[in-house]
């Protein structure tokens, strides 16, 4: 920052390569894996840096035959676009309300949000496997789309609420106000256009956040036909119905990409936003 | 008597205290009420009942698919602590908790400050390559550590054999276990400690460093004095956020060695989804829950302390 000496710069990138290697090490390993040939996989005699004539992208290409990748991706899909849905426009109202609206009881309830995002969500699952076995959701594609609609929402209003304390100038709504609308028109016809790009941020994160979820969809179905791709590769890696580990690791590389590379395109534009769990 | 009611009504004023119905307080609150409702049936359908159902069955002795549950009073807690199981992974996942969290603080605090230096130009693509573990699935983590790890195709076993001639097996021999365990899980999540911490880095006023030079303070003194005071808040948000997620953390543990060899690495979140779904006990499996909230809990008092006391970052 200040006096920089040569010898401070050069600690500064030896470190910088560290943490990046650090990083990426452990991904370089499984995209290998998923660029060699079915035997090369398992060769030990494989070198560090393989030979062209043992690589290959026919894992990605084979995938879509085996093991009903295909349905398992799509499943991914579907619940995490759909619970997408649900969980934004839920949120927006709600997290509206708790950035600019006061009513007693907002802080209490505030505060309700603040803990479910901290929640052992494996907790959870036991009384709400309980309840959606007696109304019929466990196993189908609506329970799990619900069960992570309410997980993302409290991300998704804890981002939503911080823009529109930040982003948007109250100033803006008194005016509209003022000009005789109420607090819900001035919402919708002032607030709610402006909030365009964090709505999108918010939707992206919730969909991603459905497709990196495993807990619900493991726990709230056992059929082939309802299963996503996380939920799929634990159990091919657990049984042995599928040994061609260029395919898994294939899958695992699809699996993967979209969020760190949306994630990666999107980082200078959320920031701390990103404190809602997204990880998990 | 005039006097009198002058005076009250002067109290009201002077303290806020407005005499009104609850009709009322919800007919002036209307449009916050209904902008909070879908919020408020959301988590009352998937959190608060659910949780009070739970409570209620661990005081059952309720299964899964089992038509009656009769009421057992603490039966369900003294079993808990009577269970060598459950103490050890209480224990266990203690310092699990414990040791992930403190090592993920560090290195996301080395990494922010390294990436704090750099020029703008590159920052965002270095940030992106050394924050992406954090965005991989939990479950991809499990997978990839597993593979790196591996006895048999693993780089680990590869690299250690071509080096020193042989390589423990990091999945099951030993203290191994534990250590793959928290290297994985500070791998994952280190990057949003680095994330908060990055932030509060850049919202320091470089005059203050500017100064500080000038007073002639080394690089040290002035992160002693100028940065780290900066730090306290992010810190305390980090050490709750990272101990109530590390509570809860269940898939790349369970994916990496599912509680093995054996049960040796047993953690709470572990055990819990094995006496529910395996040994389908669903109260013994809550019993085990609320000790889980509990930490998670102390972990939320903790943090809502924090951004309270500066709202306007956090909140």
């Amino acid at each position: 920052m200040l006096n920089e000496t040569r010898r401070s710069k050069t600690l500064l990138w030896i470190g910088i390569a560290i943490l990046a290697l650090w990083a990426l090490f452990p991904y370089l390993w499984v995209i290998r894996t998923s660029v060699l040939t079915n035997f090369a996989a398992v060769d030990p005699g494989t070198p560090y840096i393989p030979p062209l004539d043992v690589l290959s992208i026919d894992s990605f290409l084979n995938i879509w035959n085996r093991a009903d990748f295909p349905l398992f991706f799509r499943n991914s899909i579907i619940v995490a676009l759909s619970a997408m849905v649900i969980s934004v426009a839920f949120s927006i109202p709600g997290a509206y309300a708790f950035a600019r609206l006061d009513f007693p009881g907002r802080q209490v309830l505030f505060y309700t949000a603040v803990f479910t995002i901290m929640f052992p969500w494996i907790v959870l699952t036991i009384p709400v496997y309980d309840i959606f076995f007696r109304l019929g959701l466990v196993n189908t594609l609506v329970g799990v789309i619900i069960a992570i609609a309410i997980f993302t929402l409290p991300q998704n209003i804890w981002l939503l609420q911080g823009f529109f304390r930040q982003g948007i100038p109250p100033n803006i709504e008194e005016a509209a106000l003022l000009d005789g609308n109420t607090e819900i028109t001035a919402f919708l016809r002032i607030v709610l256009p402006l909030s365009a790009p964090a709505i999108g941020a918010a939707a992206l994160f919730s969909f991603l956040t459905g497709w990196n979820n495993f807990l619900w969809v493991f726990v709230l179905t056992s059929d082939e036909e309802v299963r996503t791709a996380t939920v799929a590769i634990h159990y091919i890696l657990g049984s042995d119905v599928l040994r061609e580990w260029n395919i898994l690791m294939a899958a695992v590389v699809l699996l993967v990409a979209p969020p760190v590379i949306f994630y990666g395109l999107a980082e200078r534009y959320v920031g701390e936003g990103l404190g809602g769990g997204a990880g998990r | 008597m005039a006097q009198e009611q002058r005076s009250a009504e002067a109290i009201r004023q002077q303290y806020g205290v407005d005499e009104e119905t609850i009709v009322d307080r919800i007919r002036e609150n209307y449009a916050g009420y209904l902008f909070i409702l879908p919020t408020f049936v959301m988590f009352a359908l998937l959190f608060y009942i659910p949780i009070v159902q739970g409570v209620y069955l661990t005081f059952t002795n309720a299964t899964l698919g089992g038509t009656t549950a009769e009421f057992v009073g603490l039966d369900n807690y003294i079993w808990l602590v009577s269970n060598d199981l459950f103490v050890f992974a209480l224990g266990w996942s203690i310092v699990f908790v414990f040791s992930v969290t403190a090592v993920q603080l560090i290195v996301g605090l080395i990494a922010a400050l390294l990436l704090n230096e750099i020029s703008s130009s590159t920052k965002a693509t270095l940030s992106a390559v050394i924050m992406s573990p954090y965005f991989s699935a939990p479950l991809a983590g499990g997978v990839i550590w597993f593979w790196f790890l591996d006895g048999n195709f693993g780089f680990m076993n590869k690299f250690l054999i071509d080096l020193v001639g042989f390589a423990p097996s990091f999945l099951a021999q030993g203290l191994w276990p534990y250590v793959s365990l928290i290297v994985a899980q500070v791998w994952h999540d280190f990057a949003y400690a680095a994330i908060i911490y990055g932030a509060a880095l850049s919202s320091v006023p470089s005059e203050q460093y500017e100064a500080a030079a000038l007073d002639g303070a080394g690089r040290l003194r002035r992160f002693r004095d100028v940065t780290l005071p900066h730090l306290m808040i992010p810190t305390v948000v980090i050490l709750a956020l990272r101990t109530a997620y590390n509570v809860a953390e269940f898939a790349q543990p369970f994916e990496l060695t599912a509680g093995g060899p054996g049960t040796r690495t047993m953690l709470l979140s572990i055990l819990t989804y094995r006496t529910a779904f395996v040994n389908l006990a669903f109260a013994r499996a809550f019993t085990i829950g609320v000790v889980m909230i509990v930490l998670a809990m102390a972990a939320a008092i903790l943090y809502i302390i924090a951004i309270r006391q500066e709202e306007e970052l956090y909140v």
